[in-house]
């Protein structure tokens, strides 16, 4: 039987799991649900229990049990240091510029003083990385602005990263797309046409095998604002049956059986 | 050429300033290198614009906002030191404590969880140690002896990390390592004067030294900085560091003056080298001969066959063969990606530039029958692209082997794809497979097509010129295409999918998505419309 571990985050919209267990244990899978936060984790005695494993949750610790169990050889999707690379803005946005994919202009620096000469060209939105809900998001509209916006420091008082880019004034719309094995999911009716496309190549670039990917409409123009490489959140029964899919074509490519798991806590 | 070296630096205020680095930068100058200190919480990086201005980027910063910049440099190509990933690893001390475990060094018990609270049972056998997960110089380490000290600890991003306390013998003791060589630094701790920093040098015993050498082995690099505490007589090692000061280093610009510019050297051959890719020929020729001996040795004797999923076979032969091109690749390249049919695929090569796609036997039915056109087929894909193939058929002693803008050898003799251009006179290789479930019927007896097994013998025929062309109907995976696609391209041919494309590699799904066409460039537009024909016919027939 083949066996599947679900990272999961503490609280999530049922939906999409619930689509991919089903349609998994209907095929005879076992799957396991695996919330990392409830214990205490021992990562020195964590071994792979499972043939594969699938990352549905951005937390640090599930991450951080994501790397090990990479590290010790499961078959962990996303691949961790895929969503490592997604999940940073400066290196997303340098995969993608260097993918010809469209990407609004970006800039990177510690300090906001140093952006005040770009916003002089129009408004810029910065953002700390990682931001921690939301938290010194703004939107620098003046030179004035982006010297007041000054420098973040985390609670060492080191500078954060502080990550710009140019604020699209004319979009006219905004929307995610849901990527699964190369696949755009529905409903992408309406969309424009060149955003599946566009998605995929997102997806692809950055080495994921799923993926949110957000867009900006502006006047004939698309430009990609994000890619989530944990898109359970905004997922539904489609994602759920779509995930599923992804695990068996997978499962044909497993690693042989491997030791038990240990959780101590 | 001078070697162009870029450091990531961290400012610091002027009281903590150690004038290693700064005797670096002259000594690296003196030699004639082109040295760039960048701060880039300084600057203001356009990321789309972002390109590698010099040969090595030394990643000297702990900031993340450097790490960043490291990572979105050597996305783009960079030569990284310490290499990316290993630095990303090491600012995660989950990770590294679980590295450095599995590579046998003695690390103290660890734990991580959400809720500092539910460590509290664990402190009824001792102290423990609590850490910011991805901190580093000592900040924010406290120990905690009292259930009351994890009161609401939530840590860094809600993640409480923490090691069980050894009570040091005395101070503790910093280790570092310079390209091999071991220098032991006594520091107590923590350190409030530059003084306390350059601490005491003591002589590193054996197996202090052993210890200090699996760390490295752990994470593939010879530059680094370990912290170790000596409890009760055992070692336990509490800390690594990819790039530290160096500070009680005797000579330690001078040291790190002399590996940079080597490294930098390095780093310059390899980018030299890059093309006509010398080495990794070098290499994947005699890998394929080693596995083609192991072909050879299995043949025509009874063998165990396992079906994967979806009915294929696979055998001790595929096995073997595979052992020895994998392991053979990873010790010569372990920067490059492999993705062999017979390896777990865990889809961590979807990232990266370079990689090795593998089909360690190609025609495994043919081979089990006691064929003689199985092949060992080792390519490399670069940026998606086919760069290098080497296909060895150790049944008929032929070996082709080329790389883009170095040309294909036949046993070591220059070939070239066939300049033929007439499709009645050509000689065209089909699969045996598609030929025997129907293809024979539907062929124009106009066309002279021999049945071949294995795509990529067929392919790797059209590029010594022993073959005109060679085509399927059926989509086939990159591990069986990628090496004879290459092979196609270096010698002057053309390779395309059915409807006229490039194919891709090194993508999600193993499987090309329709049929391939390879010939010389006088014959592939016509025997791509006579393909396309006969695809069509196959459709109606459905």
């Amino acid at each position: 039987m083949n066996s599947l571990g679900l990272l999961l985050p503490e609280a999530f919209t049922p939906g999409t799991v619930g689509a991919l267990t089903t349609a998994l244990r209907a095929d005879g899978w076992r799957v396991q649900e695996i919330r990392p936060q409830a214990r205490a984790m021992d990562p020195t005695r964590l071994l792979p229990a499972h043939d594969l494993y699938l990352l549905l949750s951005s937390s640090p610790l599930a991450l951080a049990m994501a790397g090990v169990l990479t590290a010790r050889g499961a078959m962990v999707l996303n691949p961790h240091p895929a969503v490592i690379r997604a999940r940073d803005p400066i290196v997303r946005t340098t995969v993608l510029a260097a993918a010809a994919l469209p990407v609004p202009p970006s800039w990177t620096t510690g300090q906001g003083a140093a952006l005040a000469p770009l916003v002089t060209a129009g408004p810029l939105r910065v953002e700390p990385h990682p931001t921690a809900d939301g938290a010194d998001v703004a939107e620098l509209r003046d030179p004035a602005a982006a010297r007041a916006y000054g420098a973040i420091r985390d609670r060492f008082g080191l500078p954060v990263p502080l990550v710009a880019t140019r604020t699209m004034t004319r979009a006219i719309g905004r929307f995610w797309l849901e990527v699964v094995g190369g696949v755009v999911l529905p409903p992408f009716i309406g969309r424009p046409g060149p955003a599946a496309g566009l998605a995929v190549a997102a997806t692809a670039a950055l080495g994921l095998l799923f993926a949110g990917v957000g867009f900006a409409e502006t006047a004939g123009r698309l430009v990609i604002t994000g890619v989530d490489p944990v898109p359970l959140v905004v997922g539904g029964a489609d994602l759920g049956a779509a995930l599923a899919g992804l695990v068996r074509r997978r499962a044909g490519r497993l690693a042989p059986p491997t030791p038990a798991y240990e959780e101590v806590g | 050429m001078t070697p162009r070296i870029g450091f990531l630096l961290a400012r610091h205020p002027a009281g903590r300033k150690s004038p290693i680095m700064p005797e670096v930068f002259a000594q690296l100058r003196a030699r004639g290198a082109t040295v760039e200190a960048r701060y880039p919480e300084e600057e203001v990086v356009d990321l789309s614009r972002l390109e590698p201005a010099h040969d090595l980027t030394v990643l000297k910063s702990g900031g993340d906002l450097a790490l960043s910049l490291a990572g979105a440099l050597a996305s783009r190509g960079a030569t990284v030191l310490n290499p990316y990933a290993v630095a990303a690893a090491l600012r995660d001390k989950i990770l590294t404590t679980r590295r450095l475990q599995a590579a046998g060094v003695p690390v103290p018990e660890t734990w991580v969880t959400a809720d500092g609270e539910a460590l509290a049972p664990l402190l009824a056998n001792g102290p423990l140690v609590v850490k910011p997960y991805r901190g580093s110089q000592g900040r924010g380490v406290r120990v905690v002896r009292e259930a009351s000290g994890l009161v609401g600890e939530r840590g860094e991003g809600n993640l409480v990390f923490a090691q069980r306390f050894h009570q040091p013998d005395g101070v503790d003791r910093k280790i570092y390592c310079i390209g091999g060589e071991v220098f032991g630094v006594l520091r107590a701790w923590p350190p409030q004067t530059y003084e306390d920093k350059l601490g005491e040098p003591f002589p590193v015993a054996p197996e202090m030294r052993a210890i200090v050498q699996r760390c490295g082995e752990a994470f593939g690099i010879d530059l680094f900085g370990v912290d170790i505490v000596i409890s009760e007589g055992r070692p336990w090692v509490v800390d690594m560091q990819a790039f530290p000061g160096f500070k009680g280093v005797p000579e330690a610009a001078h040291r790190l003056a002399d590996y940079l510019w080597a490294a930098a050297g390095r780093a310059q051959a390899a980018a030299s080298s890059r093309t006509p890719y010398t080495r990794e020929l070098e290499v994947a020729t005699q890998l394929a001969r080693d596995a083609g001996e192991v072909l050879r040795r299995h043949h025509g004797r009874p063998l165990d066959i396992a079906r994967k999923l979806g009915g294929e076979p696979v055998t001790r032969a595929d096995l073997e063969s595979n052992a020895v091109i994998v392991d053979g690749l990873r010790r010569a390249f372990p920067d490059d990606a492999i993705y062999s049919e017979e390896s777990p695929d865990t889809g961590e090569r979807l990232g990266r530039r370079r990689v090795w796609i593998v089909d360690p036997l190609d025609a495994t039915s043919n081979y089990l029958d006691g064929g003689d056109e199985a092949v060992v087929s080792i390519g490399l894909a670069v940026d998606g692209r086919p760069a290098l193939g080497v296909v060895c058929n150790p049944f008929r002693d032929e070996l082709v082997a080329g790389a883009d803008g170095v040309g294909v050898t036949l046993n070591g003799r220059p070939v070239l794809v066939s300049a033929c251009g007439d499709l009645a006179r050509a000689r065209l290789h089909v699969s045996r497979k598609e030929w025997g479930r129907g293809l024979r019927e539907r062929m124009p007896e106009a066309l002279p097509v021999e049945p071949v097994a294995s795509m990529a013998y067929k392919l790797a025929r059209v590029a010594a010129g022993l073959a005109d062309g060679a085509f399927s109907l059926k989509p086939r995976k990159e591990w069986g295409t990628c090496a004879g696609a290459a092979l196609v391209r270096a010698a002057g041919g053309r390779v395309t999918l059915l409807d006229g494309s490039e194919p891709g590699f090194n993508r999600i799904e193993p499987r090309q998505p329709m049929g391939m066409v390879a010939a010389g460039p006088a014959l592939h537009p016509a025997l791509l419309e006579a393909v396309r024909a006969l695809e069509q016919e196959q459709e109606a027939l459905r």
